[in-house]
């Protein structure tokens, strides 16, 4: 079966404008969109650009935008998408090259939340430091994030104030906010409470829509203010 | 990573929002469906006056007033705070919020309490 993928692509070095190349190209039934950009890049054309690692939603590395849709591509099947595919990069992200955005920005937002656990007990010496499966369910649909910036790339109130944390950077806030087992809230409010913190969210509930592993981001940037106004009032 | 104003928070303003918010659910149904309910004959100034002279009412507008200024005005401030990057062009509309504010409200305030009832 053959199918066509309408590619972004931009070379900082060679001075030519941002602009698509289409590929035609022959595609088995079971591929996914990186699966595509693979086969492009394989057999049609090796200068293109994008990230990939593991092929299995987990490492985050390949989001982009297909058909004006953030996604995991090595999630999303070939067959799920009608026509022409557009590929594009992760919008509101700096373009390195072709498919490829600049992250870093993304991740030093992500270092100011201290995503780890902190916790000033000694850890016991027998165990891990155990917590109850109520406790533990407190922080599902949090842990799960595979740090893509599917979300961030798709918040509008991102788009307008890139100084604003994001839906990922706070989703992981409330990773370790919400577990019971932390003792670090104190030493994340000035950053939360801040002006780039998680009164920037509108609620617009982009970043649900676009999280590739169907998180809500949105839900705990208004767990995370819960706790905020408990601790600040 | 310059530029990121660290501790000057926002709990209070957003809490004050959803609670002014709220609280001016029932006032402002209660200031419309009193002040306007006259619509069909238009609305008369004995009617108005009468009502505002009590000093209940005085009360209720003038809650309503400052509820409503602080509502629309921290809105106003908050959208400034996503997209007005330049720090002083920000200063100088927050300044400008601020000086609107009190003017209308000392205006408001005046007008309320200046209400008698007609004779």
């Amino acid at each position: 079966m053959e199918r066509t993928l309408r590619v972004f692509r931009f070379n900082p070095e060679t001075g030519q404008e941002p602009h698509y190349d289409t590929f035609t190209i022959e595609v088995e039934d079971s591929w996914t969109v990186l699966d595509a950009l693979n086969e492009i890049k394989w057999h049609h054309d090796g200068s293109l650009s994008y990230r990939r690692s593991c092929r299995h939603g987990i490492c985050g590395s390949c989001a982009m935008m297909v058909n004006g849709k953030n996604e995991a591509t090595c999630e999303k099947p070939l067959s799920a998408l009608k026509g022409t595919i557009t590929v594009e990069p992760l919008k509101s992200f700096p373009v390195i090259k072709d498919l490829m955005v600049d992250q870093e920005d993304f991740f030093e937002k992500l270092r100011l939340v201290k995503p780890w656990l902190i916790n000033h007990k000694a850890p016991p010496t027998d165990k891990e430091r155990l917590q109850s499966p109520e406790d533990r369910k407190i922080i599902d649909g949090t842990w799960e994030c595979i740090l893509c910036g599917a979300c961030t790339s798709s918040c509008p109130a991102f788009w307008d104030n890139q100084g604003f944390l994001g839906p990922a950077a706070l989703l992981k806030a409330f990773r370790y906010v919400g577990d019971t087992r932390d003792e670090g809230l104190d030493e994340r409010v000035g950053i939360l409470d801040s002006k780039i913190g998680v009164w920037r969210c509108h609620t617009i509930f982009n970043c649900v829509e676009a999280c590739p592993k169907s998180l809500n981001p949105t839900a705990a940037i208004v767990k995370l203010r819960r706790r905020l106004i408990q601790e600040k009032l | 990573m310059k530029e990121r104003g660290i501790g000057s928070g926002g709990a209070l303003a957003w809490f004050l929002q959803r609670l002014t918010g709220i609280v001016l659910v029932p006032i402002l149904l209660v200031h419309l469906l009193t002040m306007h309910r006259y619509h069909e004959h238009g609305l008369a100034w004995d009617q108005v006056t009468r009502l505002m002279s009590n000093p209940y009412w005085k009360v209720l507008e003038i809650s309503f007033l400052v509820l409503a200024l602080y509502h629309g005005l921290n809105g106003i401030y908050a959208i400034i705070q996503d997209y007005v990057k330049v720090a002083w062009v920000r200063l100088a509309i927050f300044s400008l919020v601020i000086l609107a504010g009190l003017v209308l409200l000392v205006f408001g305030i005046v007008t309320v309490l200046s209400i008698k009832a007609p004779a």
